[in-house]
């Protein structure tokens, strides 16, 4: 469903060109569970910022289920986010102030879908993840486990075909880091389509493939069966 | 996105900072009282003045001593020695387009009555003066051609002066003394006016009548009056009757800056023109307090772009067009003013209701005034809004996903 064809993302920061991606190819297929590693600065961030089409490579392909990415507009690349794309940040990113009901429906909101089934589907979310019982929440109320649970919630509210987590365990501590991991395995399981991006040992051992960047450029990329 | 969730998230945006919300208002929320305070008052007072003039006497033509006729013009008009009894007569005669012709002297003087005194307004005038004037007795009669041959010593009062002078007494039949500038004499009460009240400059209420013949011979010993009132035939005749007067009067003077002839007309348009001028004004001075406003509304809306960088990107991250963006920032900036708008039109409401009850006119806050103050707070919270909005929806969402 992905195929990523030679992706350079060059920076120029005063005249000086600074390559966070060298040329990046790679196909990942659906109900795949990916974990990008590497050491910081190597694009992994990048990449899934590409990937997720939030950010445009400077040169190279990217086709999401064979469509061209490069060719879209602004607003299209926005309905792909929206539609296809659920997205979990180390920061969580969540709106301050808004319930953890409120943020989960915000994709929705985007999507245009009415208020009454907003609210429904939101609701059936925060459940898959374990947080029925904090729906008035707001984040502040909200432990770090919890406030990437809700994320997690926001970025499969839509059903998208793909999730990207970046570093999503980046901000826990390790005990509720792997039960962040366990609930990604448990969405894996249930057929979502997952890159998750870690240095982190013990995160990649859930994922059936890792791939290991490294100044911008895929030094590994391991399959492997898990049990 | 629907429009309304747009609208929505712009209020939760207001919410999440409400003081400084209100503080960046306040600009807008004065701008717009002052508009609506403004307007009312010029209204009310307009409304209030033009009712009074035409109160005042229908076709009613002053004729008075001019600016002009340098030094001895100004001792002239110190003086009143300009016009006579026989002008007047004249006019009457000659000028088809007249219909009644007062003589006027005005003075003031002290009126006596036992142990109370008062200092008034005197005015010598003929019977015809409640005709020209519409300006009626109550009580008793007014000032007839009997008295005036026989220069009687009567008096009819203005409602405020009786009352001041008599409170619980019967006016009619009792004296006063009038005091004149060398003598003194016995005035017998014979009317009592209807309550008139305040018309431009001079409140009819605080004054008092007698024949004018008295006062030229017995109080002020002159053959001279100041001023006619004179009533046109119609509405119609005014200019013509303006113009015959003229003629009359150049032909005695052959100088037309000694004497002034201004109708209730020019005088209306007049009040009416200045007023016009002094409210466009205002109203501009109003609109630089809005676009003071503005401008603070449009410092906040920056400043809350640059603290919610970070939402912009979480937006755009999970869907938000750039025009939802742009939308959000503009309803949040609109929603400021209108909100500043509204309040500012209770809080202006409020203060023409007060300031028309001192003032004793009706308050006037016109539909016209509101729809006016709505349309700048709509105008100015669209046009500063534009520039945060704008800047909103341009940010690279990695870039605003970073932003610490
Ligand atoms: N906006 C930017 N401007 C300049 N350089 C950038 C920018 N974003 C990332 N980089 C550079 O690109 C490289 C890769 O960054 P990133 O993808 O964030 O790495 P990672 O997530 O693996 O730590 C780094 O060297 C970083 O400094
Ligand atoms: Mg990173």
């Amino acid at each position: 469903m992905i195929q990523a064809i030679n992706i350079k993302k060059i920076y120029k920061i005063e005249k000086v060109n600074i390559a966070a991606l060298n040329g990046i190819s790679l196909e990942i297929e659906e109900e795949e569970f990916v974990s990008i590693t590497g050491p910081s600065g190597s694009g992994k961030s990048t990449l899934m910022h590409i990937i997720g089409c939030l950010d445009r490579p400077t040169s190279g392909r990217l086709l999401l289920d064979h469509g061209e990415m490069g060719k879209l507009k602004d607003n299209a690349l926005a309905e792909i986010r929206n539609k296809k794309i659920g997205f979990v940040f180390q920061q969580f990113n969540l709106l301050s102030r808004s319930t953890s009901l409120r943020n989960v429906e915000l994709p929705l909101i985007y999507a245009g879908v009415d208020r009454r089934e907003r609210a429904e589907r939101a609701r059936i979310a925060l459940e898959r993840v374990e947080m029925a019982h904090r729906l008035y929440h707001r984040p502040n109320e909200l432990s770090g486990g919890e406030r990437q649970r809700i994320a997690i919630a926001r970025a499969l509210v839509t059903n998208p075909s793909l999730i990207l987590a970046d570093e999503p365990t980046g901000n826990l501590d390790s005990k509720t880091g792997e039960g962040i991991l366990g609930l990604f395995q448990k969405l894996h399981q249930e057929g979502h389509t997952l890159i998750v991006v870690t240095h982190e040992k013990y995160v990649s051992a859930y994922a059936q493939r890792i791939i290991h960047l490294k100044d911008g450029l895929i030094e590994q990329d391991e399959r492997r069966n898990t049990t | 996105m629907k429009l309304t969730e747009t609208f929505r998230s712009a209020l939760d945006g207001l919410n999440a900072n409400r003081r400084r919300s209100f503080l960046s208002m306040l600009g807008i929320i004065i701008g717009i009282a002052a508009v609506i305070i403004i307007i009312s008052i010029t209204q009310g007072s307009q409304r209030s003045i033009s009712e009074r003039i035409q109160a005042l006497g229908t076709n009613l033509i002053n004729v008075g001593p001019g600016r002009g006729g340098g030094f001895a013009g100004m001792r002239a008009r110190a003086l009143g020695n300009l016009f006579t009894l026989e002008d007047g007569e004249k006019i009457l005669k000659k000028a088809s387009a007249v219909k009644r012709v007062v003589p006027v002297i005005n003075t003031r003087l002290l009126l006596q009555y036992q142990d109370r005194n008062v200092e008034i307004t005197v005015n010598g005038v003929s019977p015809e003066y409640q005709e020209v004037l519409n300006f009626w007795v109550e009580e008793g009669r007014f000032i007839d051609s009997r008295d005036l041959r026989s220069y009687r010593t009567v008096i009819v009062l203005g409602e405020g002066v009786a009352n001041d002078l008599f409170e619980d007494v019967d006016p009619l039949g009792q004296s006063i003394l009038v005091n004149g500038p060398s003598s003194r004499y016995k005035f017998r009460v014979i009317g009592v006016m209807q309550p008139k009240g305040r018309v431009m400059f001079s409140n009819f209420d605080d004054q008092a009548f007698i024949p004018i013949t008295t006062a030229q011979k017995r109080l002020l010993h002159t053959r001279y009056v100041e001023s006619f009132s004179i009533q046109a035939e119609s509405r119609e005749a005014s200019d013509e009757a303006i113009e015959q007067i003229d003629a009359i009067l150049y032909q005695k003077f052959q100088d037309d800056t000694k004497y002034r002839i201004f109708s209730q007309e020019e005088l209306l348009s007049t009040m009416s023109s200045v007023m016009q001028t002094f409210t466009i004004m205002l109203v501009g001075i109003a609109g630089i307090s809005l676009l003071v406003g503005g401008i603070g509304i449009m410092n906040t809306m920056l400043v809350s772009v640059t603290e919610r960088t970070r939402e912009i990107g979480t937006r755009m991250a999970v869907g938000a067009k750039r025009s939802d963006i742009l939308l959000q920032f503009l309803w949040e900036s609109m929603v400021l003013c209108l909100v500043g708008g509204v309040i500012g039109i209770v809080a202006g409401w409020i203060g023409s209701t007060m300031i028309a009850s001192l003032a004793g006119w009706a308050t006037v806050v016109s539909f016209p005034a509101v729809a006016l103050a709505l349309g700048f707070a709509t105008v100015v919270g669209l046009f500063f809004g534009i520039y945060p909005a704008n800047k909103a929806s341009k940010l690279d969402p990695v870039e605003a996903l970073r932003y610490e």
